[in-house]
């Protein structure tokens, strides 16, 4: 350990780990340095067009993380850079970067793209994994220009230049990108150069590789046209893909209607040196297949595929719905050559179906889409050269299964898929979760490597005084002004009464327009600014800091949006988009006068956090909140810790479960920090959000934040395959009970018993059964080679690594037997298990001496916790956490989070990374002592409120409550219902505004009235004549 | 007031005025990703930002007709994608109400659109606005 130490971090790589590694830090007072190769952050996700099992729009939920990171004061970006050196102890790193020569001035760009569309020069489009779009005569010509914005969302959004490709850097001609620039930002003189950070811990995060398809020659990708890539189709469906969300065949840019996917490209294939499996690639390919056919119905897509791993949450359902209403063609068949038809480029493909006719059938194809496996990034070289990190025979970051967010070096620690393939819910509760063991290391130093800003005195503006309005109408170069008059426009803004100050700078978002609109507010007294440049979804945070530096109230500001809705859309239409700018400048003067001073309140919250359940991933929860320095209460339901571990003598790792609890277990006592209450359940919960008080055992405990880590348990399969009448029926965990009491030589296994049903609750596939019964399978026949073991199953979902466990189990000779549910296997009242064997397409028969059901995990009993803390369940039982896909260990409510089985069936491994990561978003709370008010938030007026509590229904937060207010009248008390909203967890969507029957509710800043005053300015164009001639000489031009 | 449709006398040169209430997360950015692609839609279209779909209430749509719009449109997140969890869904309740009731009221429902429009249908939204504006052309001015 350094002798000093440094509050903070460095995260390598800006993929959706990095992003929420970066974040968790940040937000507890840790400095952040982001560090990405590419031009932008963002990672692979920004690439893709809908996330799995839900059909999110990935930039839709990944775009706000990327401008949260981007205005985040703690986080410092490091983009287009490459770590090369790190040095020093755990504690104080010094690690070496090189700066890659963006030829662009990052402090001088303004991302208007002027640049990019000066630039004659086109070249290979990697963002759209190098696609190419075709031009009006159908030549196919690449994606972007050689200076370009990587993709329209990026962050930040900097042009650079592709040296190798730039006709000025190459041959020192063209030059027109610096002429262009307005700004003056392009710079040709740079160089790349190498600079270093100092920081106390570093996060890896660098993510994967698609798998290169040109590997597997057979397949002809990159030979033949209408081969693509998964991430190539992905590219296609995007609405701002290449061909702006058409899916089409590249040779001859035809609609495909038939489509088939080969499964395991560069995944479960030993002689890549790739055995495992790459734990996405089923998922993504269903997903793609159900967006073809949405994209046109007439569509036939096919999924050529050797298992369908839907392990995760909503995967199995997402699966069936795939089959039953999109009628995507699953076959069980691994294609090993593809054959191109050289009259019209169909693929033809051949493949042995083993569900159908025997022998091989041959099927043509429109187009094929190879689902390629994810290889370790490319950067995990210098991973294991300059962090000397130990990697495994693949190349990803080796891990011990207790310490999964831990690598080989002590203060460098890893999350995502660089320690090995995962999708993005596992990849961001292991960010969170590296981010929980970096800031136990950092504990002592937290808050000493940022700055606090500081603000001047705030100016008072109060609603009664009279508006006086600043308008900055930008030309952002040529991108407005070429288009909108706007030195019209802010003349125009200037005939009215409360605009005192109007002008129209070159760039609004330059530094020095920062500077002048400092000055304007206090020379003209300005107490609301307009500003109409381009979007607020990315601008308004930089106008609301210069407000705050001048002392205006940051909501005292509004944004028009002028050049995406108006010079961007109508270029050709000069006189409607003048009209229609004012017609938006209008609007927002309107708006701008109603405009009120709000305060994003700070909610005091109790530094305490409570953890119920004391399993492996609530005992991780509170292991990691007490070494960062919070005091816990850690709630057992159970006599002893350890929850279901306990009942496990051998986990698929070799690991005992028991051992594994029995150290946590001393680790807990030797942390004064951790109350334990066992046998007990929470008896009683009031208080409010943030300040809760409970019951256990009859005392009472205060808490700020809580994490529900209630766990899972096997369900009991009374009914199935004659359990509970046949003796000899049992389930895996009785046989693992058992197990050095039997000693079988016949032992059939059946999976899927009770799981993966029709009806819910449980249709999911519990994930964990298949690693199951095959480790139970090898630990038999490592102790009688001679014993025979069948396994019947529907698909094995041994994912990841754990595809090297069925490797085994199948050389150690385990029969593995698939059935369908057309056809289930029979156990009579004899124990003679009857199963169709569709290779063989025949009927087998046994009766072993032991039959062990695969049952899958429910949750324990969680029903009155989830409506003590109003957190909801899924129709599976389970808890249902805030965002499947971004925010899997968070409930819709700012303090509660939850960990481990309470969420879904998963391994010790997988729990004990949830656990850490929950227990960073418990430590963010914390470290700060205060929730944020959203500041444009609900508010209730007790005068008119009646209580009747719709608004309570429809709060997706349950930010609001019924209180029963007692009124003080003359002769008696009167007691009254009343709506009140908890401003702590508000988020300001106003859907309880328009449910308030009597009006009753409204949302700060945007009250009924200020949209109403705004769209109703919008629609009606004053009359000027009166006011120029009577007002006009006493403006003063800017 | 005059409103614009009210002066608009000949339906071949009418330019209708339509008011857009686009939710901040999904439609808004639609709106962006359709400028920051350059692709190009009837002028005519007036964005009103609202946090979510679900604090449009159905009064801010008989307002603006009242006051002059032409057409008016709710855009928000797809069902699923709601930056609120659900408040897509409460505003579709709300609105399938409303359009109901302007049918029995015998208004012209056509003038009005509820969509899903996401952060990355730039083309979408520029589709959606080109054809609702021709719908809303081809409808004529409102006359009230």
């Amino acid at each position: 350990m350094a002798e000093t130490m440094l509050g903070s971090v460095a995260v390598i790589g800006g993929g959706i780990a990095g992003i929420q590694a970066s974040l968790d830090m940040a937000d507890q007072g840790f400095l952040v340095y982001l560090i990405e190769s590419n031009p932008s952050i963002g990672g692979r996700m920004v690439q893709l067009d809908k996330t799995f099992p839900t059909l999110d729009c990935a930039m839709c939920i990944l775009g706000p993380k990327l401008v949260d990171v981007q205005r985040h004061p703690n986080i410092r970006l490091l983009t287009y850079c490459d770590p090369q050196d790190l040095s020093g102890s755990p504690g104080n790193f010094k690690l070496k970067y090189l700066k890659k020569a963006r030829y662009v001035d990052e402090d001088k760009c303004t991302g208007c793209g002027d640049c990019e569309a000066s630039c004659p020069y086109w070249v290979v489009d990697e963002f759209n994994d190098n696609l190419m779009r075709k031009d009006k005569k159908g030549r196919d010509k690449p994606g972007r220009k050689t200076v370009s914005i990587p993709f329209p969302q990026a962050v930040p959004k900097i042009a650079y230049i592709q040296a190798h490709n730039c006709a000025y850097l190459t041959k020192g001609k063209c030059g027109i990108c610096k002429k262009k620039c307005g700004p003056g930002a392009i710079d040709y003189e740079q160089k790349d150069e190498v600079r270093e950070v100092n920081v106390g811990a570093v996060i890896v995060a660098t993510g994967f590789d698609p798998f290169d398809a040109k590997e597997i020659t057979s397949l002809h990708f990159g030979q033949y046209p209408n081969v693509v890539t998964t991430l190539q189709f992905e590219r296609f469906l995007n609405a701002s893909g290449p061909t702006g969300g058409e899916v089409i065949r590249p040779f001859d840019q035809k609609h495909p209607k038939k489509i088939a996917f080969l499964q395991c490209v560069g995944s479960r294939n030993p002689s890549l040196n790739r055995n495992y499996c790459s734990a996405a690639c089923c998922m993504y390919a269903v997903k793609e297949a159900i967006m073809a056919k949405e994209h046109d119905p007439d569509v036939e897509a096919y999924i050529f595929y050797m298992d369908i791993r839907a392990f995760g949450k909503g995967f199995e359902e997402f699966y069936q719905r795939a089959i039953t209403e999109f009628n995507i063609h699953f076959i069980k068949s691994r294609v090993s050559e593809i054959r191109e038809n050289p009259e019209n480029r169909n693929l033809i493909i051949k493949y042995e179906d083993f569900k159908g006719t025997p022998g091989i059938s041959t099927e043509e194809m429109d187009m094929v889409v190879l689902s390629t496996g994810l290889d370790p990034s490319s950067h995990s070289e210098y991973l294991s050269q300059s962090l000397n990190l130990e990697l495994s025979d693949t190349g990803f970051v080796v891990t011990d299964p207790l310490k999964p967010l831990e690598t080989n070096q002590e203060g460098v620690f890893v999350c995502g898929v660089a320690s090995s393939p995962k999708d993005i819910p596992d990849t961001v509760a292991q960010a969170s979760g590296a981010a929980a063991k970096a800031s136990i290391l950092l504990k002592d130093v937290r808050g000493t490597e940022i700055e606090e800003i500081k603000l001047p005195r705030a100016i008072k503006v109060s609603a009664t005084d009279e508006p006086r309005i600043g308008v900055l109408v930008c030309h952002c170069g040529h991108n407005i002004g070429s288009v909108v008059d706007c030195a019209e426009v802010a003349e125009y803004s200037k005939q009215f009464d409360n605009v005192v100050y109007a002008t129209d700078p070159m760039y609004a978002c330059a530094a020095d327009s920062q500077v002048m609109i400092k000055e304007a507010i206090k020379e003209y007294n300005l107490n609301r600014v307009i500003v109409a440049s381009c979007t607020p979804r990315t601008h308004e945070p930089l106008f609301r800091s210069t407000l705050m530096e001048a002392g205006l109230n940051e909501f005292l500001f509004d944004l028009v949006n002028l050049r995406e809705q108006v010079s961007w859309v109508h270029p050709h239409q000069k006189e409607e988009a003048n009209e229609k700018a004012k017609d938006l400048v209008r609007g927002a003067i309107t708006r701008a006068c109603g405009l009120e001073p709000l305060f994003k309140e700070k909610i005091p919250i109790i530094q305490k956090a409570l953890v119920i359940g004391g399993g492996s991933a609530g005992m991780t929860s509170a292991l990691d909140l007490a070494r960062a320095g919070y005091p816990v209460y850690l709630i057992e339901k159970e006599a002893q810790l350890g929850g279901e571990l306990l009942k496990i003598p051998e986990l698929h790792n070799g690991l005992k479960g028991p051992e594994i609890v029995t150290q946590m277990q001393k680790e807990i006592e030797n942390e004064p920090d951790i109350t334990v209450f066992t046998n007990t359940e929470l008896e009683e919960l009031s208080g409010a959000v943030g300040n809760f008080k409970g019951k256990v055992h009859g005392k009472e405990i205060n808490f700020g934040a809580v994490i529900l880590a209630t766990g899972a348990e096997p369900f009991t399969p009374n009914g199935y395959y004659n359990y509970g009448t046949v003796s000899n029926v049992i389930t895996q965990r009785e046989l693992e009970e058992r197990f050095d009491e039997v000693d079988p030589q016949n032992v059939v296994m059946i999976q899927c018993v009770g799981s993966r049903e029709e009806e819910a609750p449980r249709t999911y596939c519990s994930r964990i059964c298949c690693t199951v019964a095959i480790k139970n399978s090898i630990r038999i026949k490592e102790r009688n080679p001679n014993a025979n073991v069948f396994v019947i199953y529907k698909d094995i979902r041994t994912y990841g690594d754990l595809e090297e466990l069925y490797l085994k189990s199948r050389e150690l000779g385990t029969v593995f037997i698939r059935y369908t549910d057309e056809r289930e296997p029979i156990v009579d009242s004899n124990g003679t298990v009857t199963v169709f064997d569709e290779m063989l397409g025949v009927n087998l028969q046994v009766t072993p001496d032991l039959i062990v059901l695969s049952v899958p995990l429910v949750p324990k009993p969680n029903e009155k916790l989830g409506q003590m803390f109003k957190c909801a369940r899924g129709a599976d039982n389970f808890f249902l956490e805030a965002h499947v896909k971004l925010r899997p260990i968070d409930f819709a409510t700012d303090v509660i989070f939850l960990a481990g089985t309470s969420q879904f069936p998963k391994f010790t491994t997988e729990s004990i990374s949830q656990g850490s990561g929950a227990a960073v978003r418990v430590m963010a709370l914390l470290a700060k002592g205060y929730i944020l008010s959203e500041g444009a938030i609900a508010n209730v007026n007790q005068d008119i409120c009646r209580g009747c509590g719709r608004c309570e229904q429809v709060c997706p937060f349950k930010a609001i409550e019924l209180e029963v207010k007692t009124i003080k009248m003359e002769t008696q008390d009167l007691k009254m219902v009343k709506a009140v909203v908890n401003e702590g967890v508000c988020k300001g969507c106003g859907t309880c505004v328009v449910t308030c029957p009597v009006s009753a509710i409204n949302i700060k800043h945007f009250p009924d009235k200020l949209i109403e005053s705004q769209f109703e300015s919008i629609l009606t164009k004053p009359d000027f004549t009166e006011k120029v001639e009577a007002d006009s000489p006493s403006m003063e031009a800017p | 007031m005059m409103t614009q449709a009210e002066t608009s006398t000949n339906t071949e040169t009418f330019e209708p005025t339509i008011i857009v209430f686009a939710c901040n997360w999904c439609s808004y950015a639609g709106a962006d990703l359709a400028g920051v692609s350059r692709l190009k839609y009837p002028s005519n279209v007036r964005i009103v930002r609202v946090m979510c779909s679900g604090r449009v209430d159905p009064a801010f749509v008989m307002k603006a007709f009242l006051k002059g719009a032409d057409g008016v449109m709710v855009a928000g997140c797809h069902p699923g994608d709601c930056h609120y969890l659900e408040g897509n869904l409460r505003a579709k309740e709300r609105i399938d109400k409303m359009v109901e009731a302007m049918h029995i009221l015998g208004f012209e429902v056509d003038r009005f659109r509820l969509e899903w429009i996401s952060a990355s249908e730039g083309k979408r939204f520029a589709q959606i606005m080109t054809e609702f504006t021709e719908q809303i052309r081809n409808l004529g001015p409102l006359k009230s």
